[in-house]
């Protein structure tokens, strides 16, 4: 049965790496700026309150945002989420409608002995997603697309002083491709039609610690910080009467970004999240971000969780875990030279099986990004997470028998 | 519970699902430019006429055509050895009424005063008039089709079983305004026959044969000079046209979508038979003005065949790949020198297009019309 756990544990994971070789798609018209729309996320399980939780921790759910969260795990941890994303966009008097689905993250967290762990994971740092589309009747049909984004894969290492501050500490490696492509189709089939292809890829490293301080039973304050990054890229034009063309090598710089986390348990049935977090985007030059005008960002965000129950023997409905969560922000872009502001409600539910060391993750985000009578445009969007995490007791010395 | 999440799993892989509405462009989106641009040609030259061998004619022309007098020229080199020449019939087929003559007319076959190449004789190496010896005569009908034949003295052609003394004969008129055109031994349903009856030395009995020519062509006497001006295309004589066009104004990451040479058939100074005239378009290699002398690559034609018959008002030529080959200017062997229009000279059927040219009027000039793009900045 142990083996067949491991086999389980394995397709797990084999699935997840071919299912992130997919792209999620975030399909807004703000990606058009810079890198795109940046894409936080506190991991399946605190999507739903909020998706934030520098401050939050638990033995068997991994967080994405603090390190330090990692020196909490009892045991072996895969996670994988899959995104569902429906945005209802208005452009001035226009209105366009995009979805999409895919797998989203993949994050592995395994601890080590006392109180040392490491994970290592791969998750969206940016997602450029658009179409627009210009027809002529009887004459063409033009249509400019964004693709890509960035990735963020991450490798953390976390560990504990005494039993009250945990800390952790990673690097990570952001790399993409970011593509528009320019298309025109004739009606006339004779014509040739027009591909313009530009690409820009781009990689490059940063770090980032964190820290998580028990100052009551009850009460955990955290930190983090995304140390500042700078990225080479590449970037060429293909057209379809050409393919070798030449290179421009530039540079994308991603600010510093810091976060602070409050976490409350009053007892144990519940736990109460706050977030902040500021990236000072504002100080980069337009030829720093492809060519985009940016302003600093903040972002706030509270959560709560209530599980009834954390007995084994209990019904489904009281092992569940139950979270609402607000979170609102703005995005690093100006639009006619405005901040683009959005909000969003968040809410989840957690089905734990296997004696609690698999869970089910479930979580819904609707809110608004944009405002129609003070930029133009604005867009309404629900996404849909589905996560789901298990664990091995891998690493993990068993304890030696007793010879009688 | 687990094999459940993992056929979950599947399920979502299999369902995920896209949906769009693409948002319209609106003019301040970071798109390229999609335009329609007409250019006259910056330089044009016809060149001609040159005197064109006929040996691979398809038809044989006697009369006058498009203002030239022409005249056949056979020869028969295969008359049986060892054989009586009982009598000889020269039968010519016209099988068209391609060149129709309103009376009837009569055509001479005269003795050839000289030798000839059928690859090779022209105008300009066997004189125009040059025959005097009148051998036989026969009457060409009105008829749409038509076999006529020449009797043909029999100690004649037993002169032709010599080679050196058989120099062919010529068959010409001396009426004007008249033509008509026989069949050549390029088809053999309609080629020229001999129709031979003779004895073999050791034989009594009387052989018949059939024999096609052993060379034929035709050659013609130079007409009138047409009018200057138009850009001409002829296949007798021979005419070449090359034109050129300033592009430069065209960024070389541009996409070429389409681009098409419109040429307005000026009709009154074409002359096209029913067939009209294939055009061929090349590119050339230099920057020559003598359509002639000027290096063309040959290797490939830029459009495929351009048939012009009577009745046609505009030609026009697709140059989509050739244009992109010169404004993308990354390719250094595709130098833009402009092109030449070659006449389909081949198989000789009498045929001239005239187009008007860069002087004429603003809708009826050569104009290369090209649709293409220009990507988007990368700001």
């Amino acid at each position: 049965m142990r083996l067949q756990r491991s086999y389980i544990g394995l397709i797990y994971f084999l699935l997840l790496l071919m299912g992130f070789s997919q792209e999620t798609f975030s399909n807004s018209l703000y990606s058009k700026y810079g890198i795109g729309i940046l894409r936080p996320y506190a991991g399946a399980s605190y999507f739903g309150q909020g998706n934030i939780g520098i401050a939050a921790y638990s033995p068997i759910a991994l967080q994405y945002l603090n390190p330090a969260s990692l020196a909490y795990l009892t045991r072996t941890r895969f996670e994988g989420s899959f995104l569902f994303e429906r945005a209802n966009v208005k452009l001035n008097n226009n209105t366009g409608k995009f979805s999409d689905s895919g797998f989203n993250t993949l994050h592995i967290g395994i601890p080590m002995a006392d109180g040392y762990a490491l994970g290592f994971g791969l998750m969206p740092y940016s997602i450029i997603a658009h179409t627009y589309e210009d027809v002529v009747d009887g004459e063409y049909r033009s249509e400019l697309e964004g693709t890509g984004g960035l990735e963020r894969a991450f490798f953390r290492l976390s560990g504990m002083i005494g039993k009250k501050f945990a800390y952790g500490a990673g690097f990570d490696v952001y790399f993409g491709r970011l593509e528009r492509t320019w298309r025109v189709y004739f009606d006339n089939a004779t014509y040739n039609k027009t591909e313009d292809v530009t690409s820009t890829t781009a990689v490059g490293m940063s770090g980032h610690v964190g820290f998580l301080i028990e100052l009551h039973q009850k009460l955990h304050i955290a930190g983090m910080i995304n140390a500042p990054a700078s990225l080479n890229t590449k970037t060429q034009t293909d057209y379809v009467f050409r393919t070798e063309n030449d290179i421009t090598e530039g540079e994308i710089k991603l600010p510093l970004t810091q976060g602070y986390g409050l976490n409350f348990k009053p007892n144990s049935r519940f736990t109460l999240l706050a977030d902040f977090e500021a990236s000072n985007w504002g100080s980069l030059a337009a030829s720093e971000i492809l060519g985009a005008k940016t302003t600093d960002t903040k972002r706030y965000g509270v959560g709560i969780e209530f599980v009834p129950s954390r007995k084994f023997n209990e019904s489904v409905w009281k092992k569940m875990s139950y979270r609402l969560g607000f979170n609102m922000g703005n995005l690093p872009y100006l639009v006619a030279g405005e901040k683009v502001n959005e909000k969003f409600v968040n809410a989840g539910l957690t089905l734990p099986y296997n004696a609690f060391n698999s869970q089910m993750e479930i979580g819904l985000e609707y809110g608004k990004r944009g405002d129609a009578n003070q930029i133009g445009s604005e867009e309404n969007i629900i996404r849909f997470i589905f996560g789901i995490a298990s664990g091995e007791k891998w690493f993990v010395r068993p304890e030696r028998r007793r010879k009688d | 519970m687990i094999k459940k999440s993992i056929f979950l799993f599947f399920l979502v892989l299999l369902f995920s699902c896209t949906e769009k509405t693409p948002l319209p462009l609106t003019t301040d989106e970071n798109v390229g430019e999609i335009k329609t641009v007409s250019y006259v040609a910056s330089e044009s030259y016809t060149g001609g006429p040159v005197i064109v061998n006929t040996g691979l004619s398809r038809y044989l022309y006697v009369g006058e055509v498009d203002a030239k007098k022409c005249a056949a020229l056979l020869r028969f080199d295969n008359i049986p050895d060892s054989s009586e020449i009982i009598s000889a019939q020269l039968e010519l087929i016209a099988n068209d009424s391609i060149i129709v003559n309103e009376m009837p007319f009569d055509v001479v076959i005269y003795k050839s005063p000289q030798h000839f190449e059928s690859l090779e004789v022209t105008s300009e190496n066997f004189s125009w008039n040059s025959w005097t010896e009148e051998m036989s005569r026969a009457t060409v009908t009105t008829a749409d089709t038509d076999t006529v034949v020449f009797d043909i003295d029999k100690d004649w052609v037993e002169t032709w079983k010599d080679s050196l003394d058989n120099t062919g004969l010529v068959i010409a008129t001396d009426a004007i305004g008249v033509a008509r055109r026989f069949g050549s031994t390029s088809i053999a349903s309609v080629s020229p026959v001999l129709n031979l009856v003779f004895r073999l030395e050791s034989s009594t009995e009387n052989d018949t044969v059939l024999l096609v020519p052993t060379a034929d062509a035709f050659i013609y006497q130079q007409g009138p000079e047409i009018p200057t001006g138009p850009l001409y295309l002829s296949t007798i004589d021979e005419y070449r046209s090359i034109l050129r066009f300033n592009l430069t104004s065209i960024p070389d990451n541009a996409t070429i979508n389409e681009a098409e040479l419109f040429l307005t058939v000026d009709s009154v100074n074409s002359f096209l038979s029913p067939e009209g005239i294939i055009i061929n378009s090349y590119r050339l290699e230099d920057a020559g003005n003598d359509p002639f002398t000027v290096a063309i690559d040959s290797a490939f034609s830029l459009d495929s065949d351009i048939v012009i018959i009577p009745g046609n008002q505009t030609a026009v030529v697709d140059l989509s790949f050739i244009v992109q080959q010169w404004t993308r200017q990354d390719t250094s062997s595709y130098d833009n020198y402009g092109l030449i229009l070659f006449p389909r000279v081949k198989y000789n059927i009498f045929s001239r297009v005239a187009f008007y040219n860069t002087d004429a009027e603003i809708d009826k000039v050569p104009k290369l019309t090209i649709h293409y793009t220009i990507p988007p900045s990368q700001e």
